[in-house]
């Protein structure tokens, strides 16, 4: 349950000036949107990144070079804030200091999956959440579907990151080719299920993207090198203690597990425990199921 | 004629005694035995006739009636046939001791009058020795088990005719190795943690467990080692002393499993199949006999694949979780067995059990793994105070022979440390739990206090981790045995939040990806 006060959503008719463009030109256009966070939305730099809800470490970091690379050329992330690639693109945009528009498939009142309460607060701060639904809307399976359109509407293009035969990714990919966007697809290994529908979306003629710059050559733009160089430490970091900057080090967006932070870091699994606990209610990393971690600022 | 002598039976895992009045009168010949016997005890005719016609005597040919009082309580086994035929023999005159020795007849009789070992024949004579003055007929066979009491005069026998010797003062029963000092065997062919390669966190869950009595959950792909892991708890559990060795050994006795061992070498560790019903689990049966988790008294119950158990019997385990007891009503009876075990329970974390692994790729959807999920039920895992994630291992971490971890040995001394110092503080309580799984609210309240730091961890856990409210007291339970295992008097901060790393089910969310 999400229990921010109803005050700050925003509501916007297609009617409104600050309706976004994008979406105007959509037939099956959403009549009201409700938004929280960052509004209006800049015109031209928005792009879809979408991809399975179990994603594959493979497809993990895919995603991750893919959105760290757009957001460093100032690209506006577009997403769906499921589990998975969606998850990933919109927390490594956040990363990076960006921009991300989470698009949901039910109304604010709930936080659905209930893993990405913290992201969903931290992009209602930094980015914004955007839906169709009216606030008492449930999570309900029909409803996700047609919140894709908006994806792919509002957005420039869709990287498809990885899809399984049946993924919702692939709707999103038939509604972009509808509309006229592109599509661009990461292609995968021809024995993962995850890939299949990636592969096949290649077979019907989206383009295959293996280099962000694959990508942006499309829009005739010359790639910033990519800087491999680590962020400077945030502000807030200088609160933290000597074993949890260790543990930070050592962490990143792709899980890793206790067993492996101890190794790495050579402090014992019972010591660990309370790094780990403290960094998690500090909202800097999150406990994934499988005894893995992953960080998140 | 009439000849009154005594016999016992069990009933769970108490002994009944039972007066065996034999009388012979005058009329057709006949063999009769009233008093409640089962199938078994009435075919003790054929067995008696024939056991006294090959120790030489004559089967009188009178009337033979055999009463087993109480006449209310339903008899069975074959435990009372050495009586009976003494009782014959008695009644008959054909023994003519000067003095008939005070003392209970157990044994089974062969044709040829050899004396067969009786089923529970440990707790039998374990109820008898808290009683004054009492002495014990047995066979041979069952003197191994019982060797060890004290309080109790015990007299083995072969035969029927050794017997009739020793009740003539021809002589003596045989000489046994009389309750030399107890000392628990070492476990060998036993899974050390030195061999288990990584699966840190769960190794520090084990010893968690084994420190504190806690019930464990570990949920891991096929592979990573769950079985294994658990085949190595019971070598660090501490070494049990001649009571609990007895107090397990006695069910085994009554479930007649243990063939010619005397005690139990160590702790029992019993891993029965998913397949397993609810009676084979609990116990029960037309004539209450006990379960797996009977067997499993002191030791360890391993159940590997805990949600393709039958749910009836999953369901059923909470009321022996939580008392240590089972009792079993039955139409034909009814009993108490103990039950008082480490539940050790391990399932994958999907149907497939690939969700989470790094190389594989599950194929589960979202609603069955909700459904597999769903089929261990909340109060089921509200008995389990710690559940443990593992990691798939990687290839390079399984054939790494340099990497090396503690030997059992290690793990034992500091669990043996933290059970030590958890007598000692429980030494007083009223209702002396038996270590920090068993602490009720009232006593955690004076041994298990939180500081300040500890109470906001806690909190903002709650708040932002979305830890469900119910696992608090678990939790309590679970950090007072990680303070202990550091031999901390006070609950620091740190133990909570490792305490905490282990109730990943019931974070909001709970496993759903």
């Amino acid at each position: 349950m999400n229990s921010e006060p109803q005050a700050e959503i925003r509501r916007v008719t297609d009617e409104d000036a600050d309706y976004p463009k994008s979406l105007r030109e959509l037939a099956d256009r959403p009549k009201v949107l409700y938004i929280k966070g960052k509004w209006p939305l800049p015109e031209t730099c928005l792009f879809g990144i979408v991809g399975s809800r179990r994603a594959t470490p493979y497809g993990l970091e895919a995603a991750k070079r893919f959105t760290t690379d757009l957001v460093r050329q100032g690209v506006v992330t577009v997403s769906g804030l499921a589990a998975g690639i969606d998850a990933c693109a919109h927390r490594v945009t956040l990363a990076e200091g960006g921009w991300t528009v989470a698009i949901l498939g039910h109304g604010f009142e709930y936080v659905y999956p209930k893993e990405n309460r913290i992201l969903f607060k931290q992009i209602a701060e930094k980015g914004t959440i955007m839906t169709e639904f009216p606030y008492e809307t449930p999570p309900m399976a029909q409803n996700f579907p047609q919140r894709n359109r908006i994806i792919s509407g509002l957005s420039r293009g869709v990287l498809v990151v990885e899809a399984a035969e049946h993924s919702g990714a692939l709707i999103t990919a038939r509604y972009a080719g509808e509309q006229g966007k592109d599509v661009f697809v990461v292609p995968g290994s021809i024995f993962s299920l995850q890939s299949a529908g990636c592969h096949r979306l290649i077979k019907e003629g989206a383009r295959l993207v293996e280099t962000t710059e694959d990508l942006l050559a499309e829009y005739g733009c010359q790639a910033r090198p990519a800087g491999s160089e680590r962020r400077a430490a945030a502000p807030s970091d200088e609160l933290l203690t000597p074993m949890e900057k260790t543990l930070l080090e050592l962490l990143s967006c792709i899980p890793v597990s206790v067993d492996e932070l101890a190794e790495a870091s050579g402090i014992s699994v019972d010591r660990l425990a309370e790094g780990l606990l403290s960094l998690e209610l500090k909202g800097k990393i999150q406990a994934m199921p499988g005894q893995l971690y992953l960080r998140y600022d | 004629m009439i000849a009154k002598i005594e016999s016992a039976c069990l009933i769970g895992m108490e002994a009944a005694r039972v007066q065996v009045e034999v009388n012979l009168s005058k009329g057709m010949p006949s063999f009769s035995i009233v008093g409640l016997p089962d199938a078994s005890v009435r075919e003790a005719k054929d067995r008696v006739v024939a056991a006294i016609r090959n120790t030489g005597f004559e089967f009188p040919s009178r009337r033979v009636t055999v009463n087993l009082a109480p006449a209310d309580l339903r008899k069975e086994g074959a435990c009372f046939d050495l009586a009976i035929a003494v009782g014959i023999l008695l009644a008959s005159e054909a023994v003519v001791p000067k003095r008939v020795p005070r003392c209970l007849w157990l044994g089974e009789l062969a044709l040829d009058g050899s004396i067969r070992r009786v089923r529970g024949a440990l707790p039998l004579a374990r109820s008898l020795s808290r009683q004054a003055n009492s002495s014990l007929v047995l066979p041979w066979e069952n003197i191994e088990e019982v060797s060890y009491l004290s309080g109790i005069k015990l007299f083995p026998f072969r035969d029927l005719r050794s017997v009739v010797r020793w009740l003539n003062a021809e002589g003596a029963p045989e000489p046994f190795a009389a309750a030399s000092a107890w000392k628990p065997a070492p476990y060998d062919n036993i899974v050390d943690f030195s061999e288990i390669k990584g699966q840190m966190v769960a190794k520090r869950g084990l010893e968690i467990a084994a420190a504190g009595g806690h019930n464990l959950l570990m949920i891991g792909s096929p592979g990573t080692g769950k079985s294994m892991l658990a085949q190595a708890l019971p070598g660090i559990l501490p070494s049990w002393n001649l009571q609990e060795a007895l107090d397990a050994t006695q069910v085994h006795s009554v479930a007649n499993a243990l063939v010619g061992i005397g005690l139990l070498p160590h702790r029992p560790y019993r891993n029965p199949h998913h397949s397993v019903s609810p009676v084979g689990l609990l116990g029960g049966g037309d004539i209450p006999s006990p379960g797996e988790i009977s067997l499993a008294h002191r030791g360890v119950l391993f159940l590997d694949e805990l949600p393709e158990f039958r749910r009836d019997a999953l369901e059923a385990l909470r009321q022996p979780l939580e008392q240590g007891m089972v009792h079993i009503h039955r139409a034909r009876g009814r009993a108490t067995y103990p039950s008082d075990f480490l539940l050790v329970a391990a399932m994958n974390p999907c149907p497939c059990g690939f969700r989470g692994h790094p190389k594989k790729e599950c194929q589960c959807s979202t609603v069955k793994i909700q459904n597999y999920m769903g089929k261990i039920s909340g109060p089921l895992l509200d008995r389990i105070d710690l559940h443990v994630e593992l990691p798939a291992l990687k290839m390079d971490e399984l054939f790494d022979e340099k990497k090396k971890s503690e030997s059992s040995a290690v793990v034992k001394a500091r669990v043996e440390n933290a059970r030590q110092l958890q007598e000692s503080r429980y030494q007083d309580v009223k209702h002396r739990p038996r270590d920090n799984a068993h602490l009720t609210p009232r006593d955690m309240k004076r041994h298990a206090d939180l500081t300040p730091e500890g109470e906001a961890i806690l909190r903002a856990t709650v708040e932002r981790l979305g830890l469900s409210a119910r696992s608090f007291d678990r939790l309590r339970k679970v950090a007072r045995t990680i303070a202990d295992l550091e031999a901390c008097e006070k609950i620091q901060a740190r133990h909570l939040a490792e305490a905490i790393q282990y109730r990943c089910l019931d974070r909001q969310g709970g496993m759903s990806w």
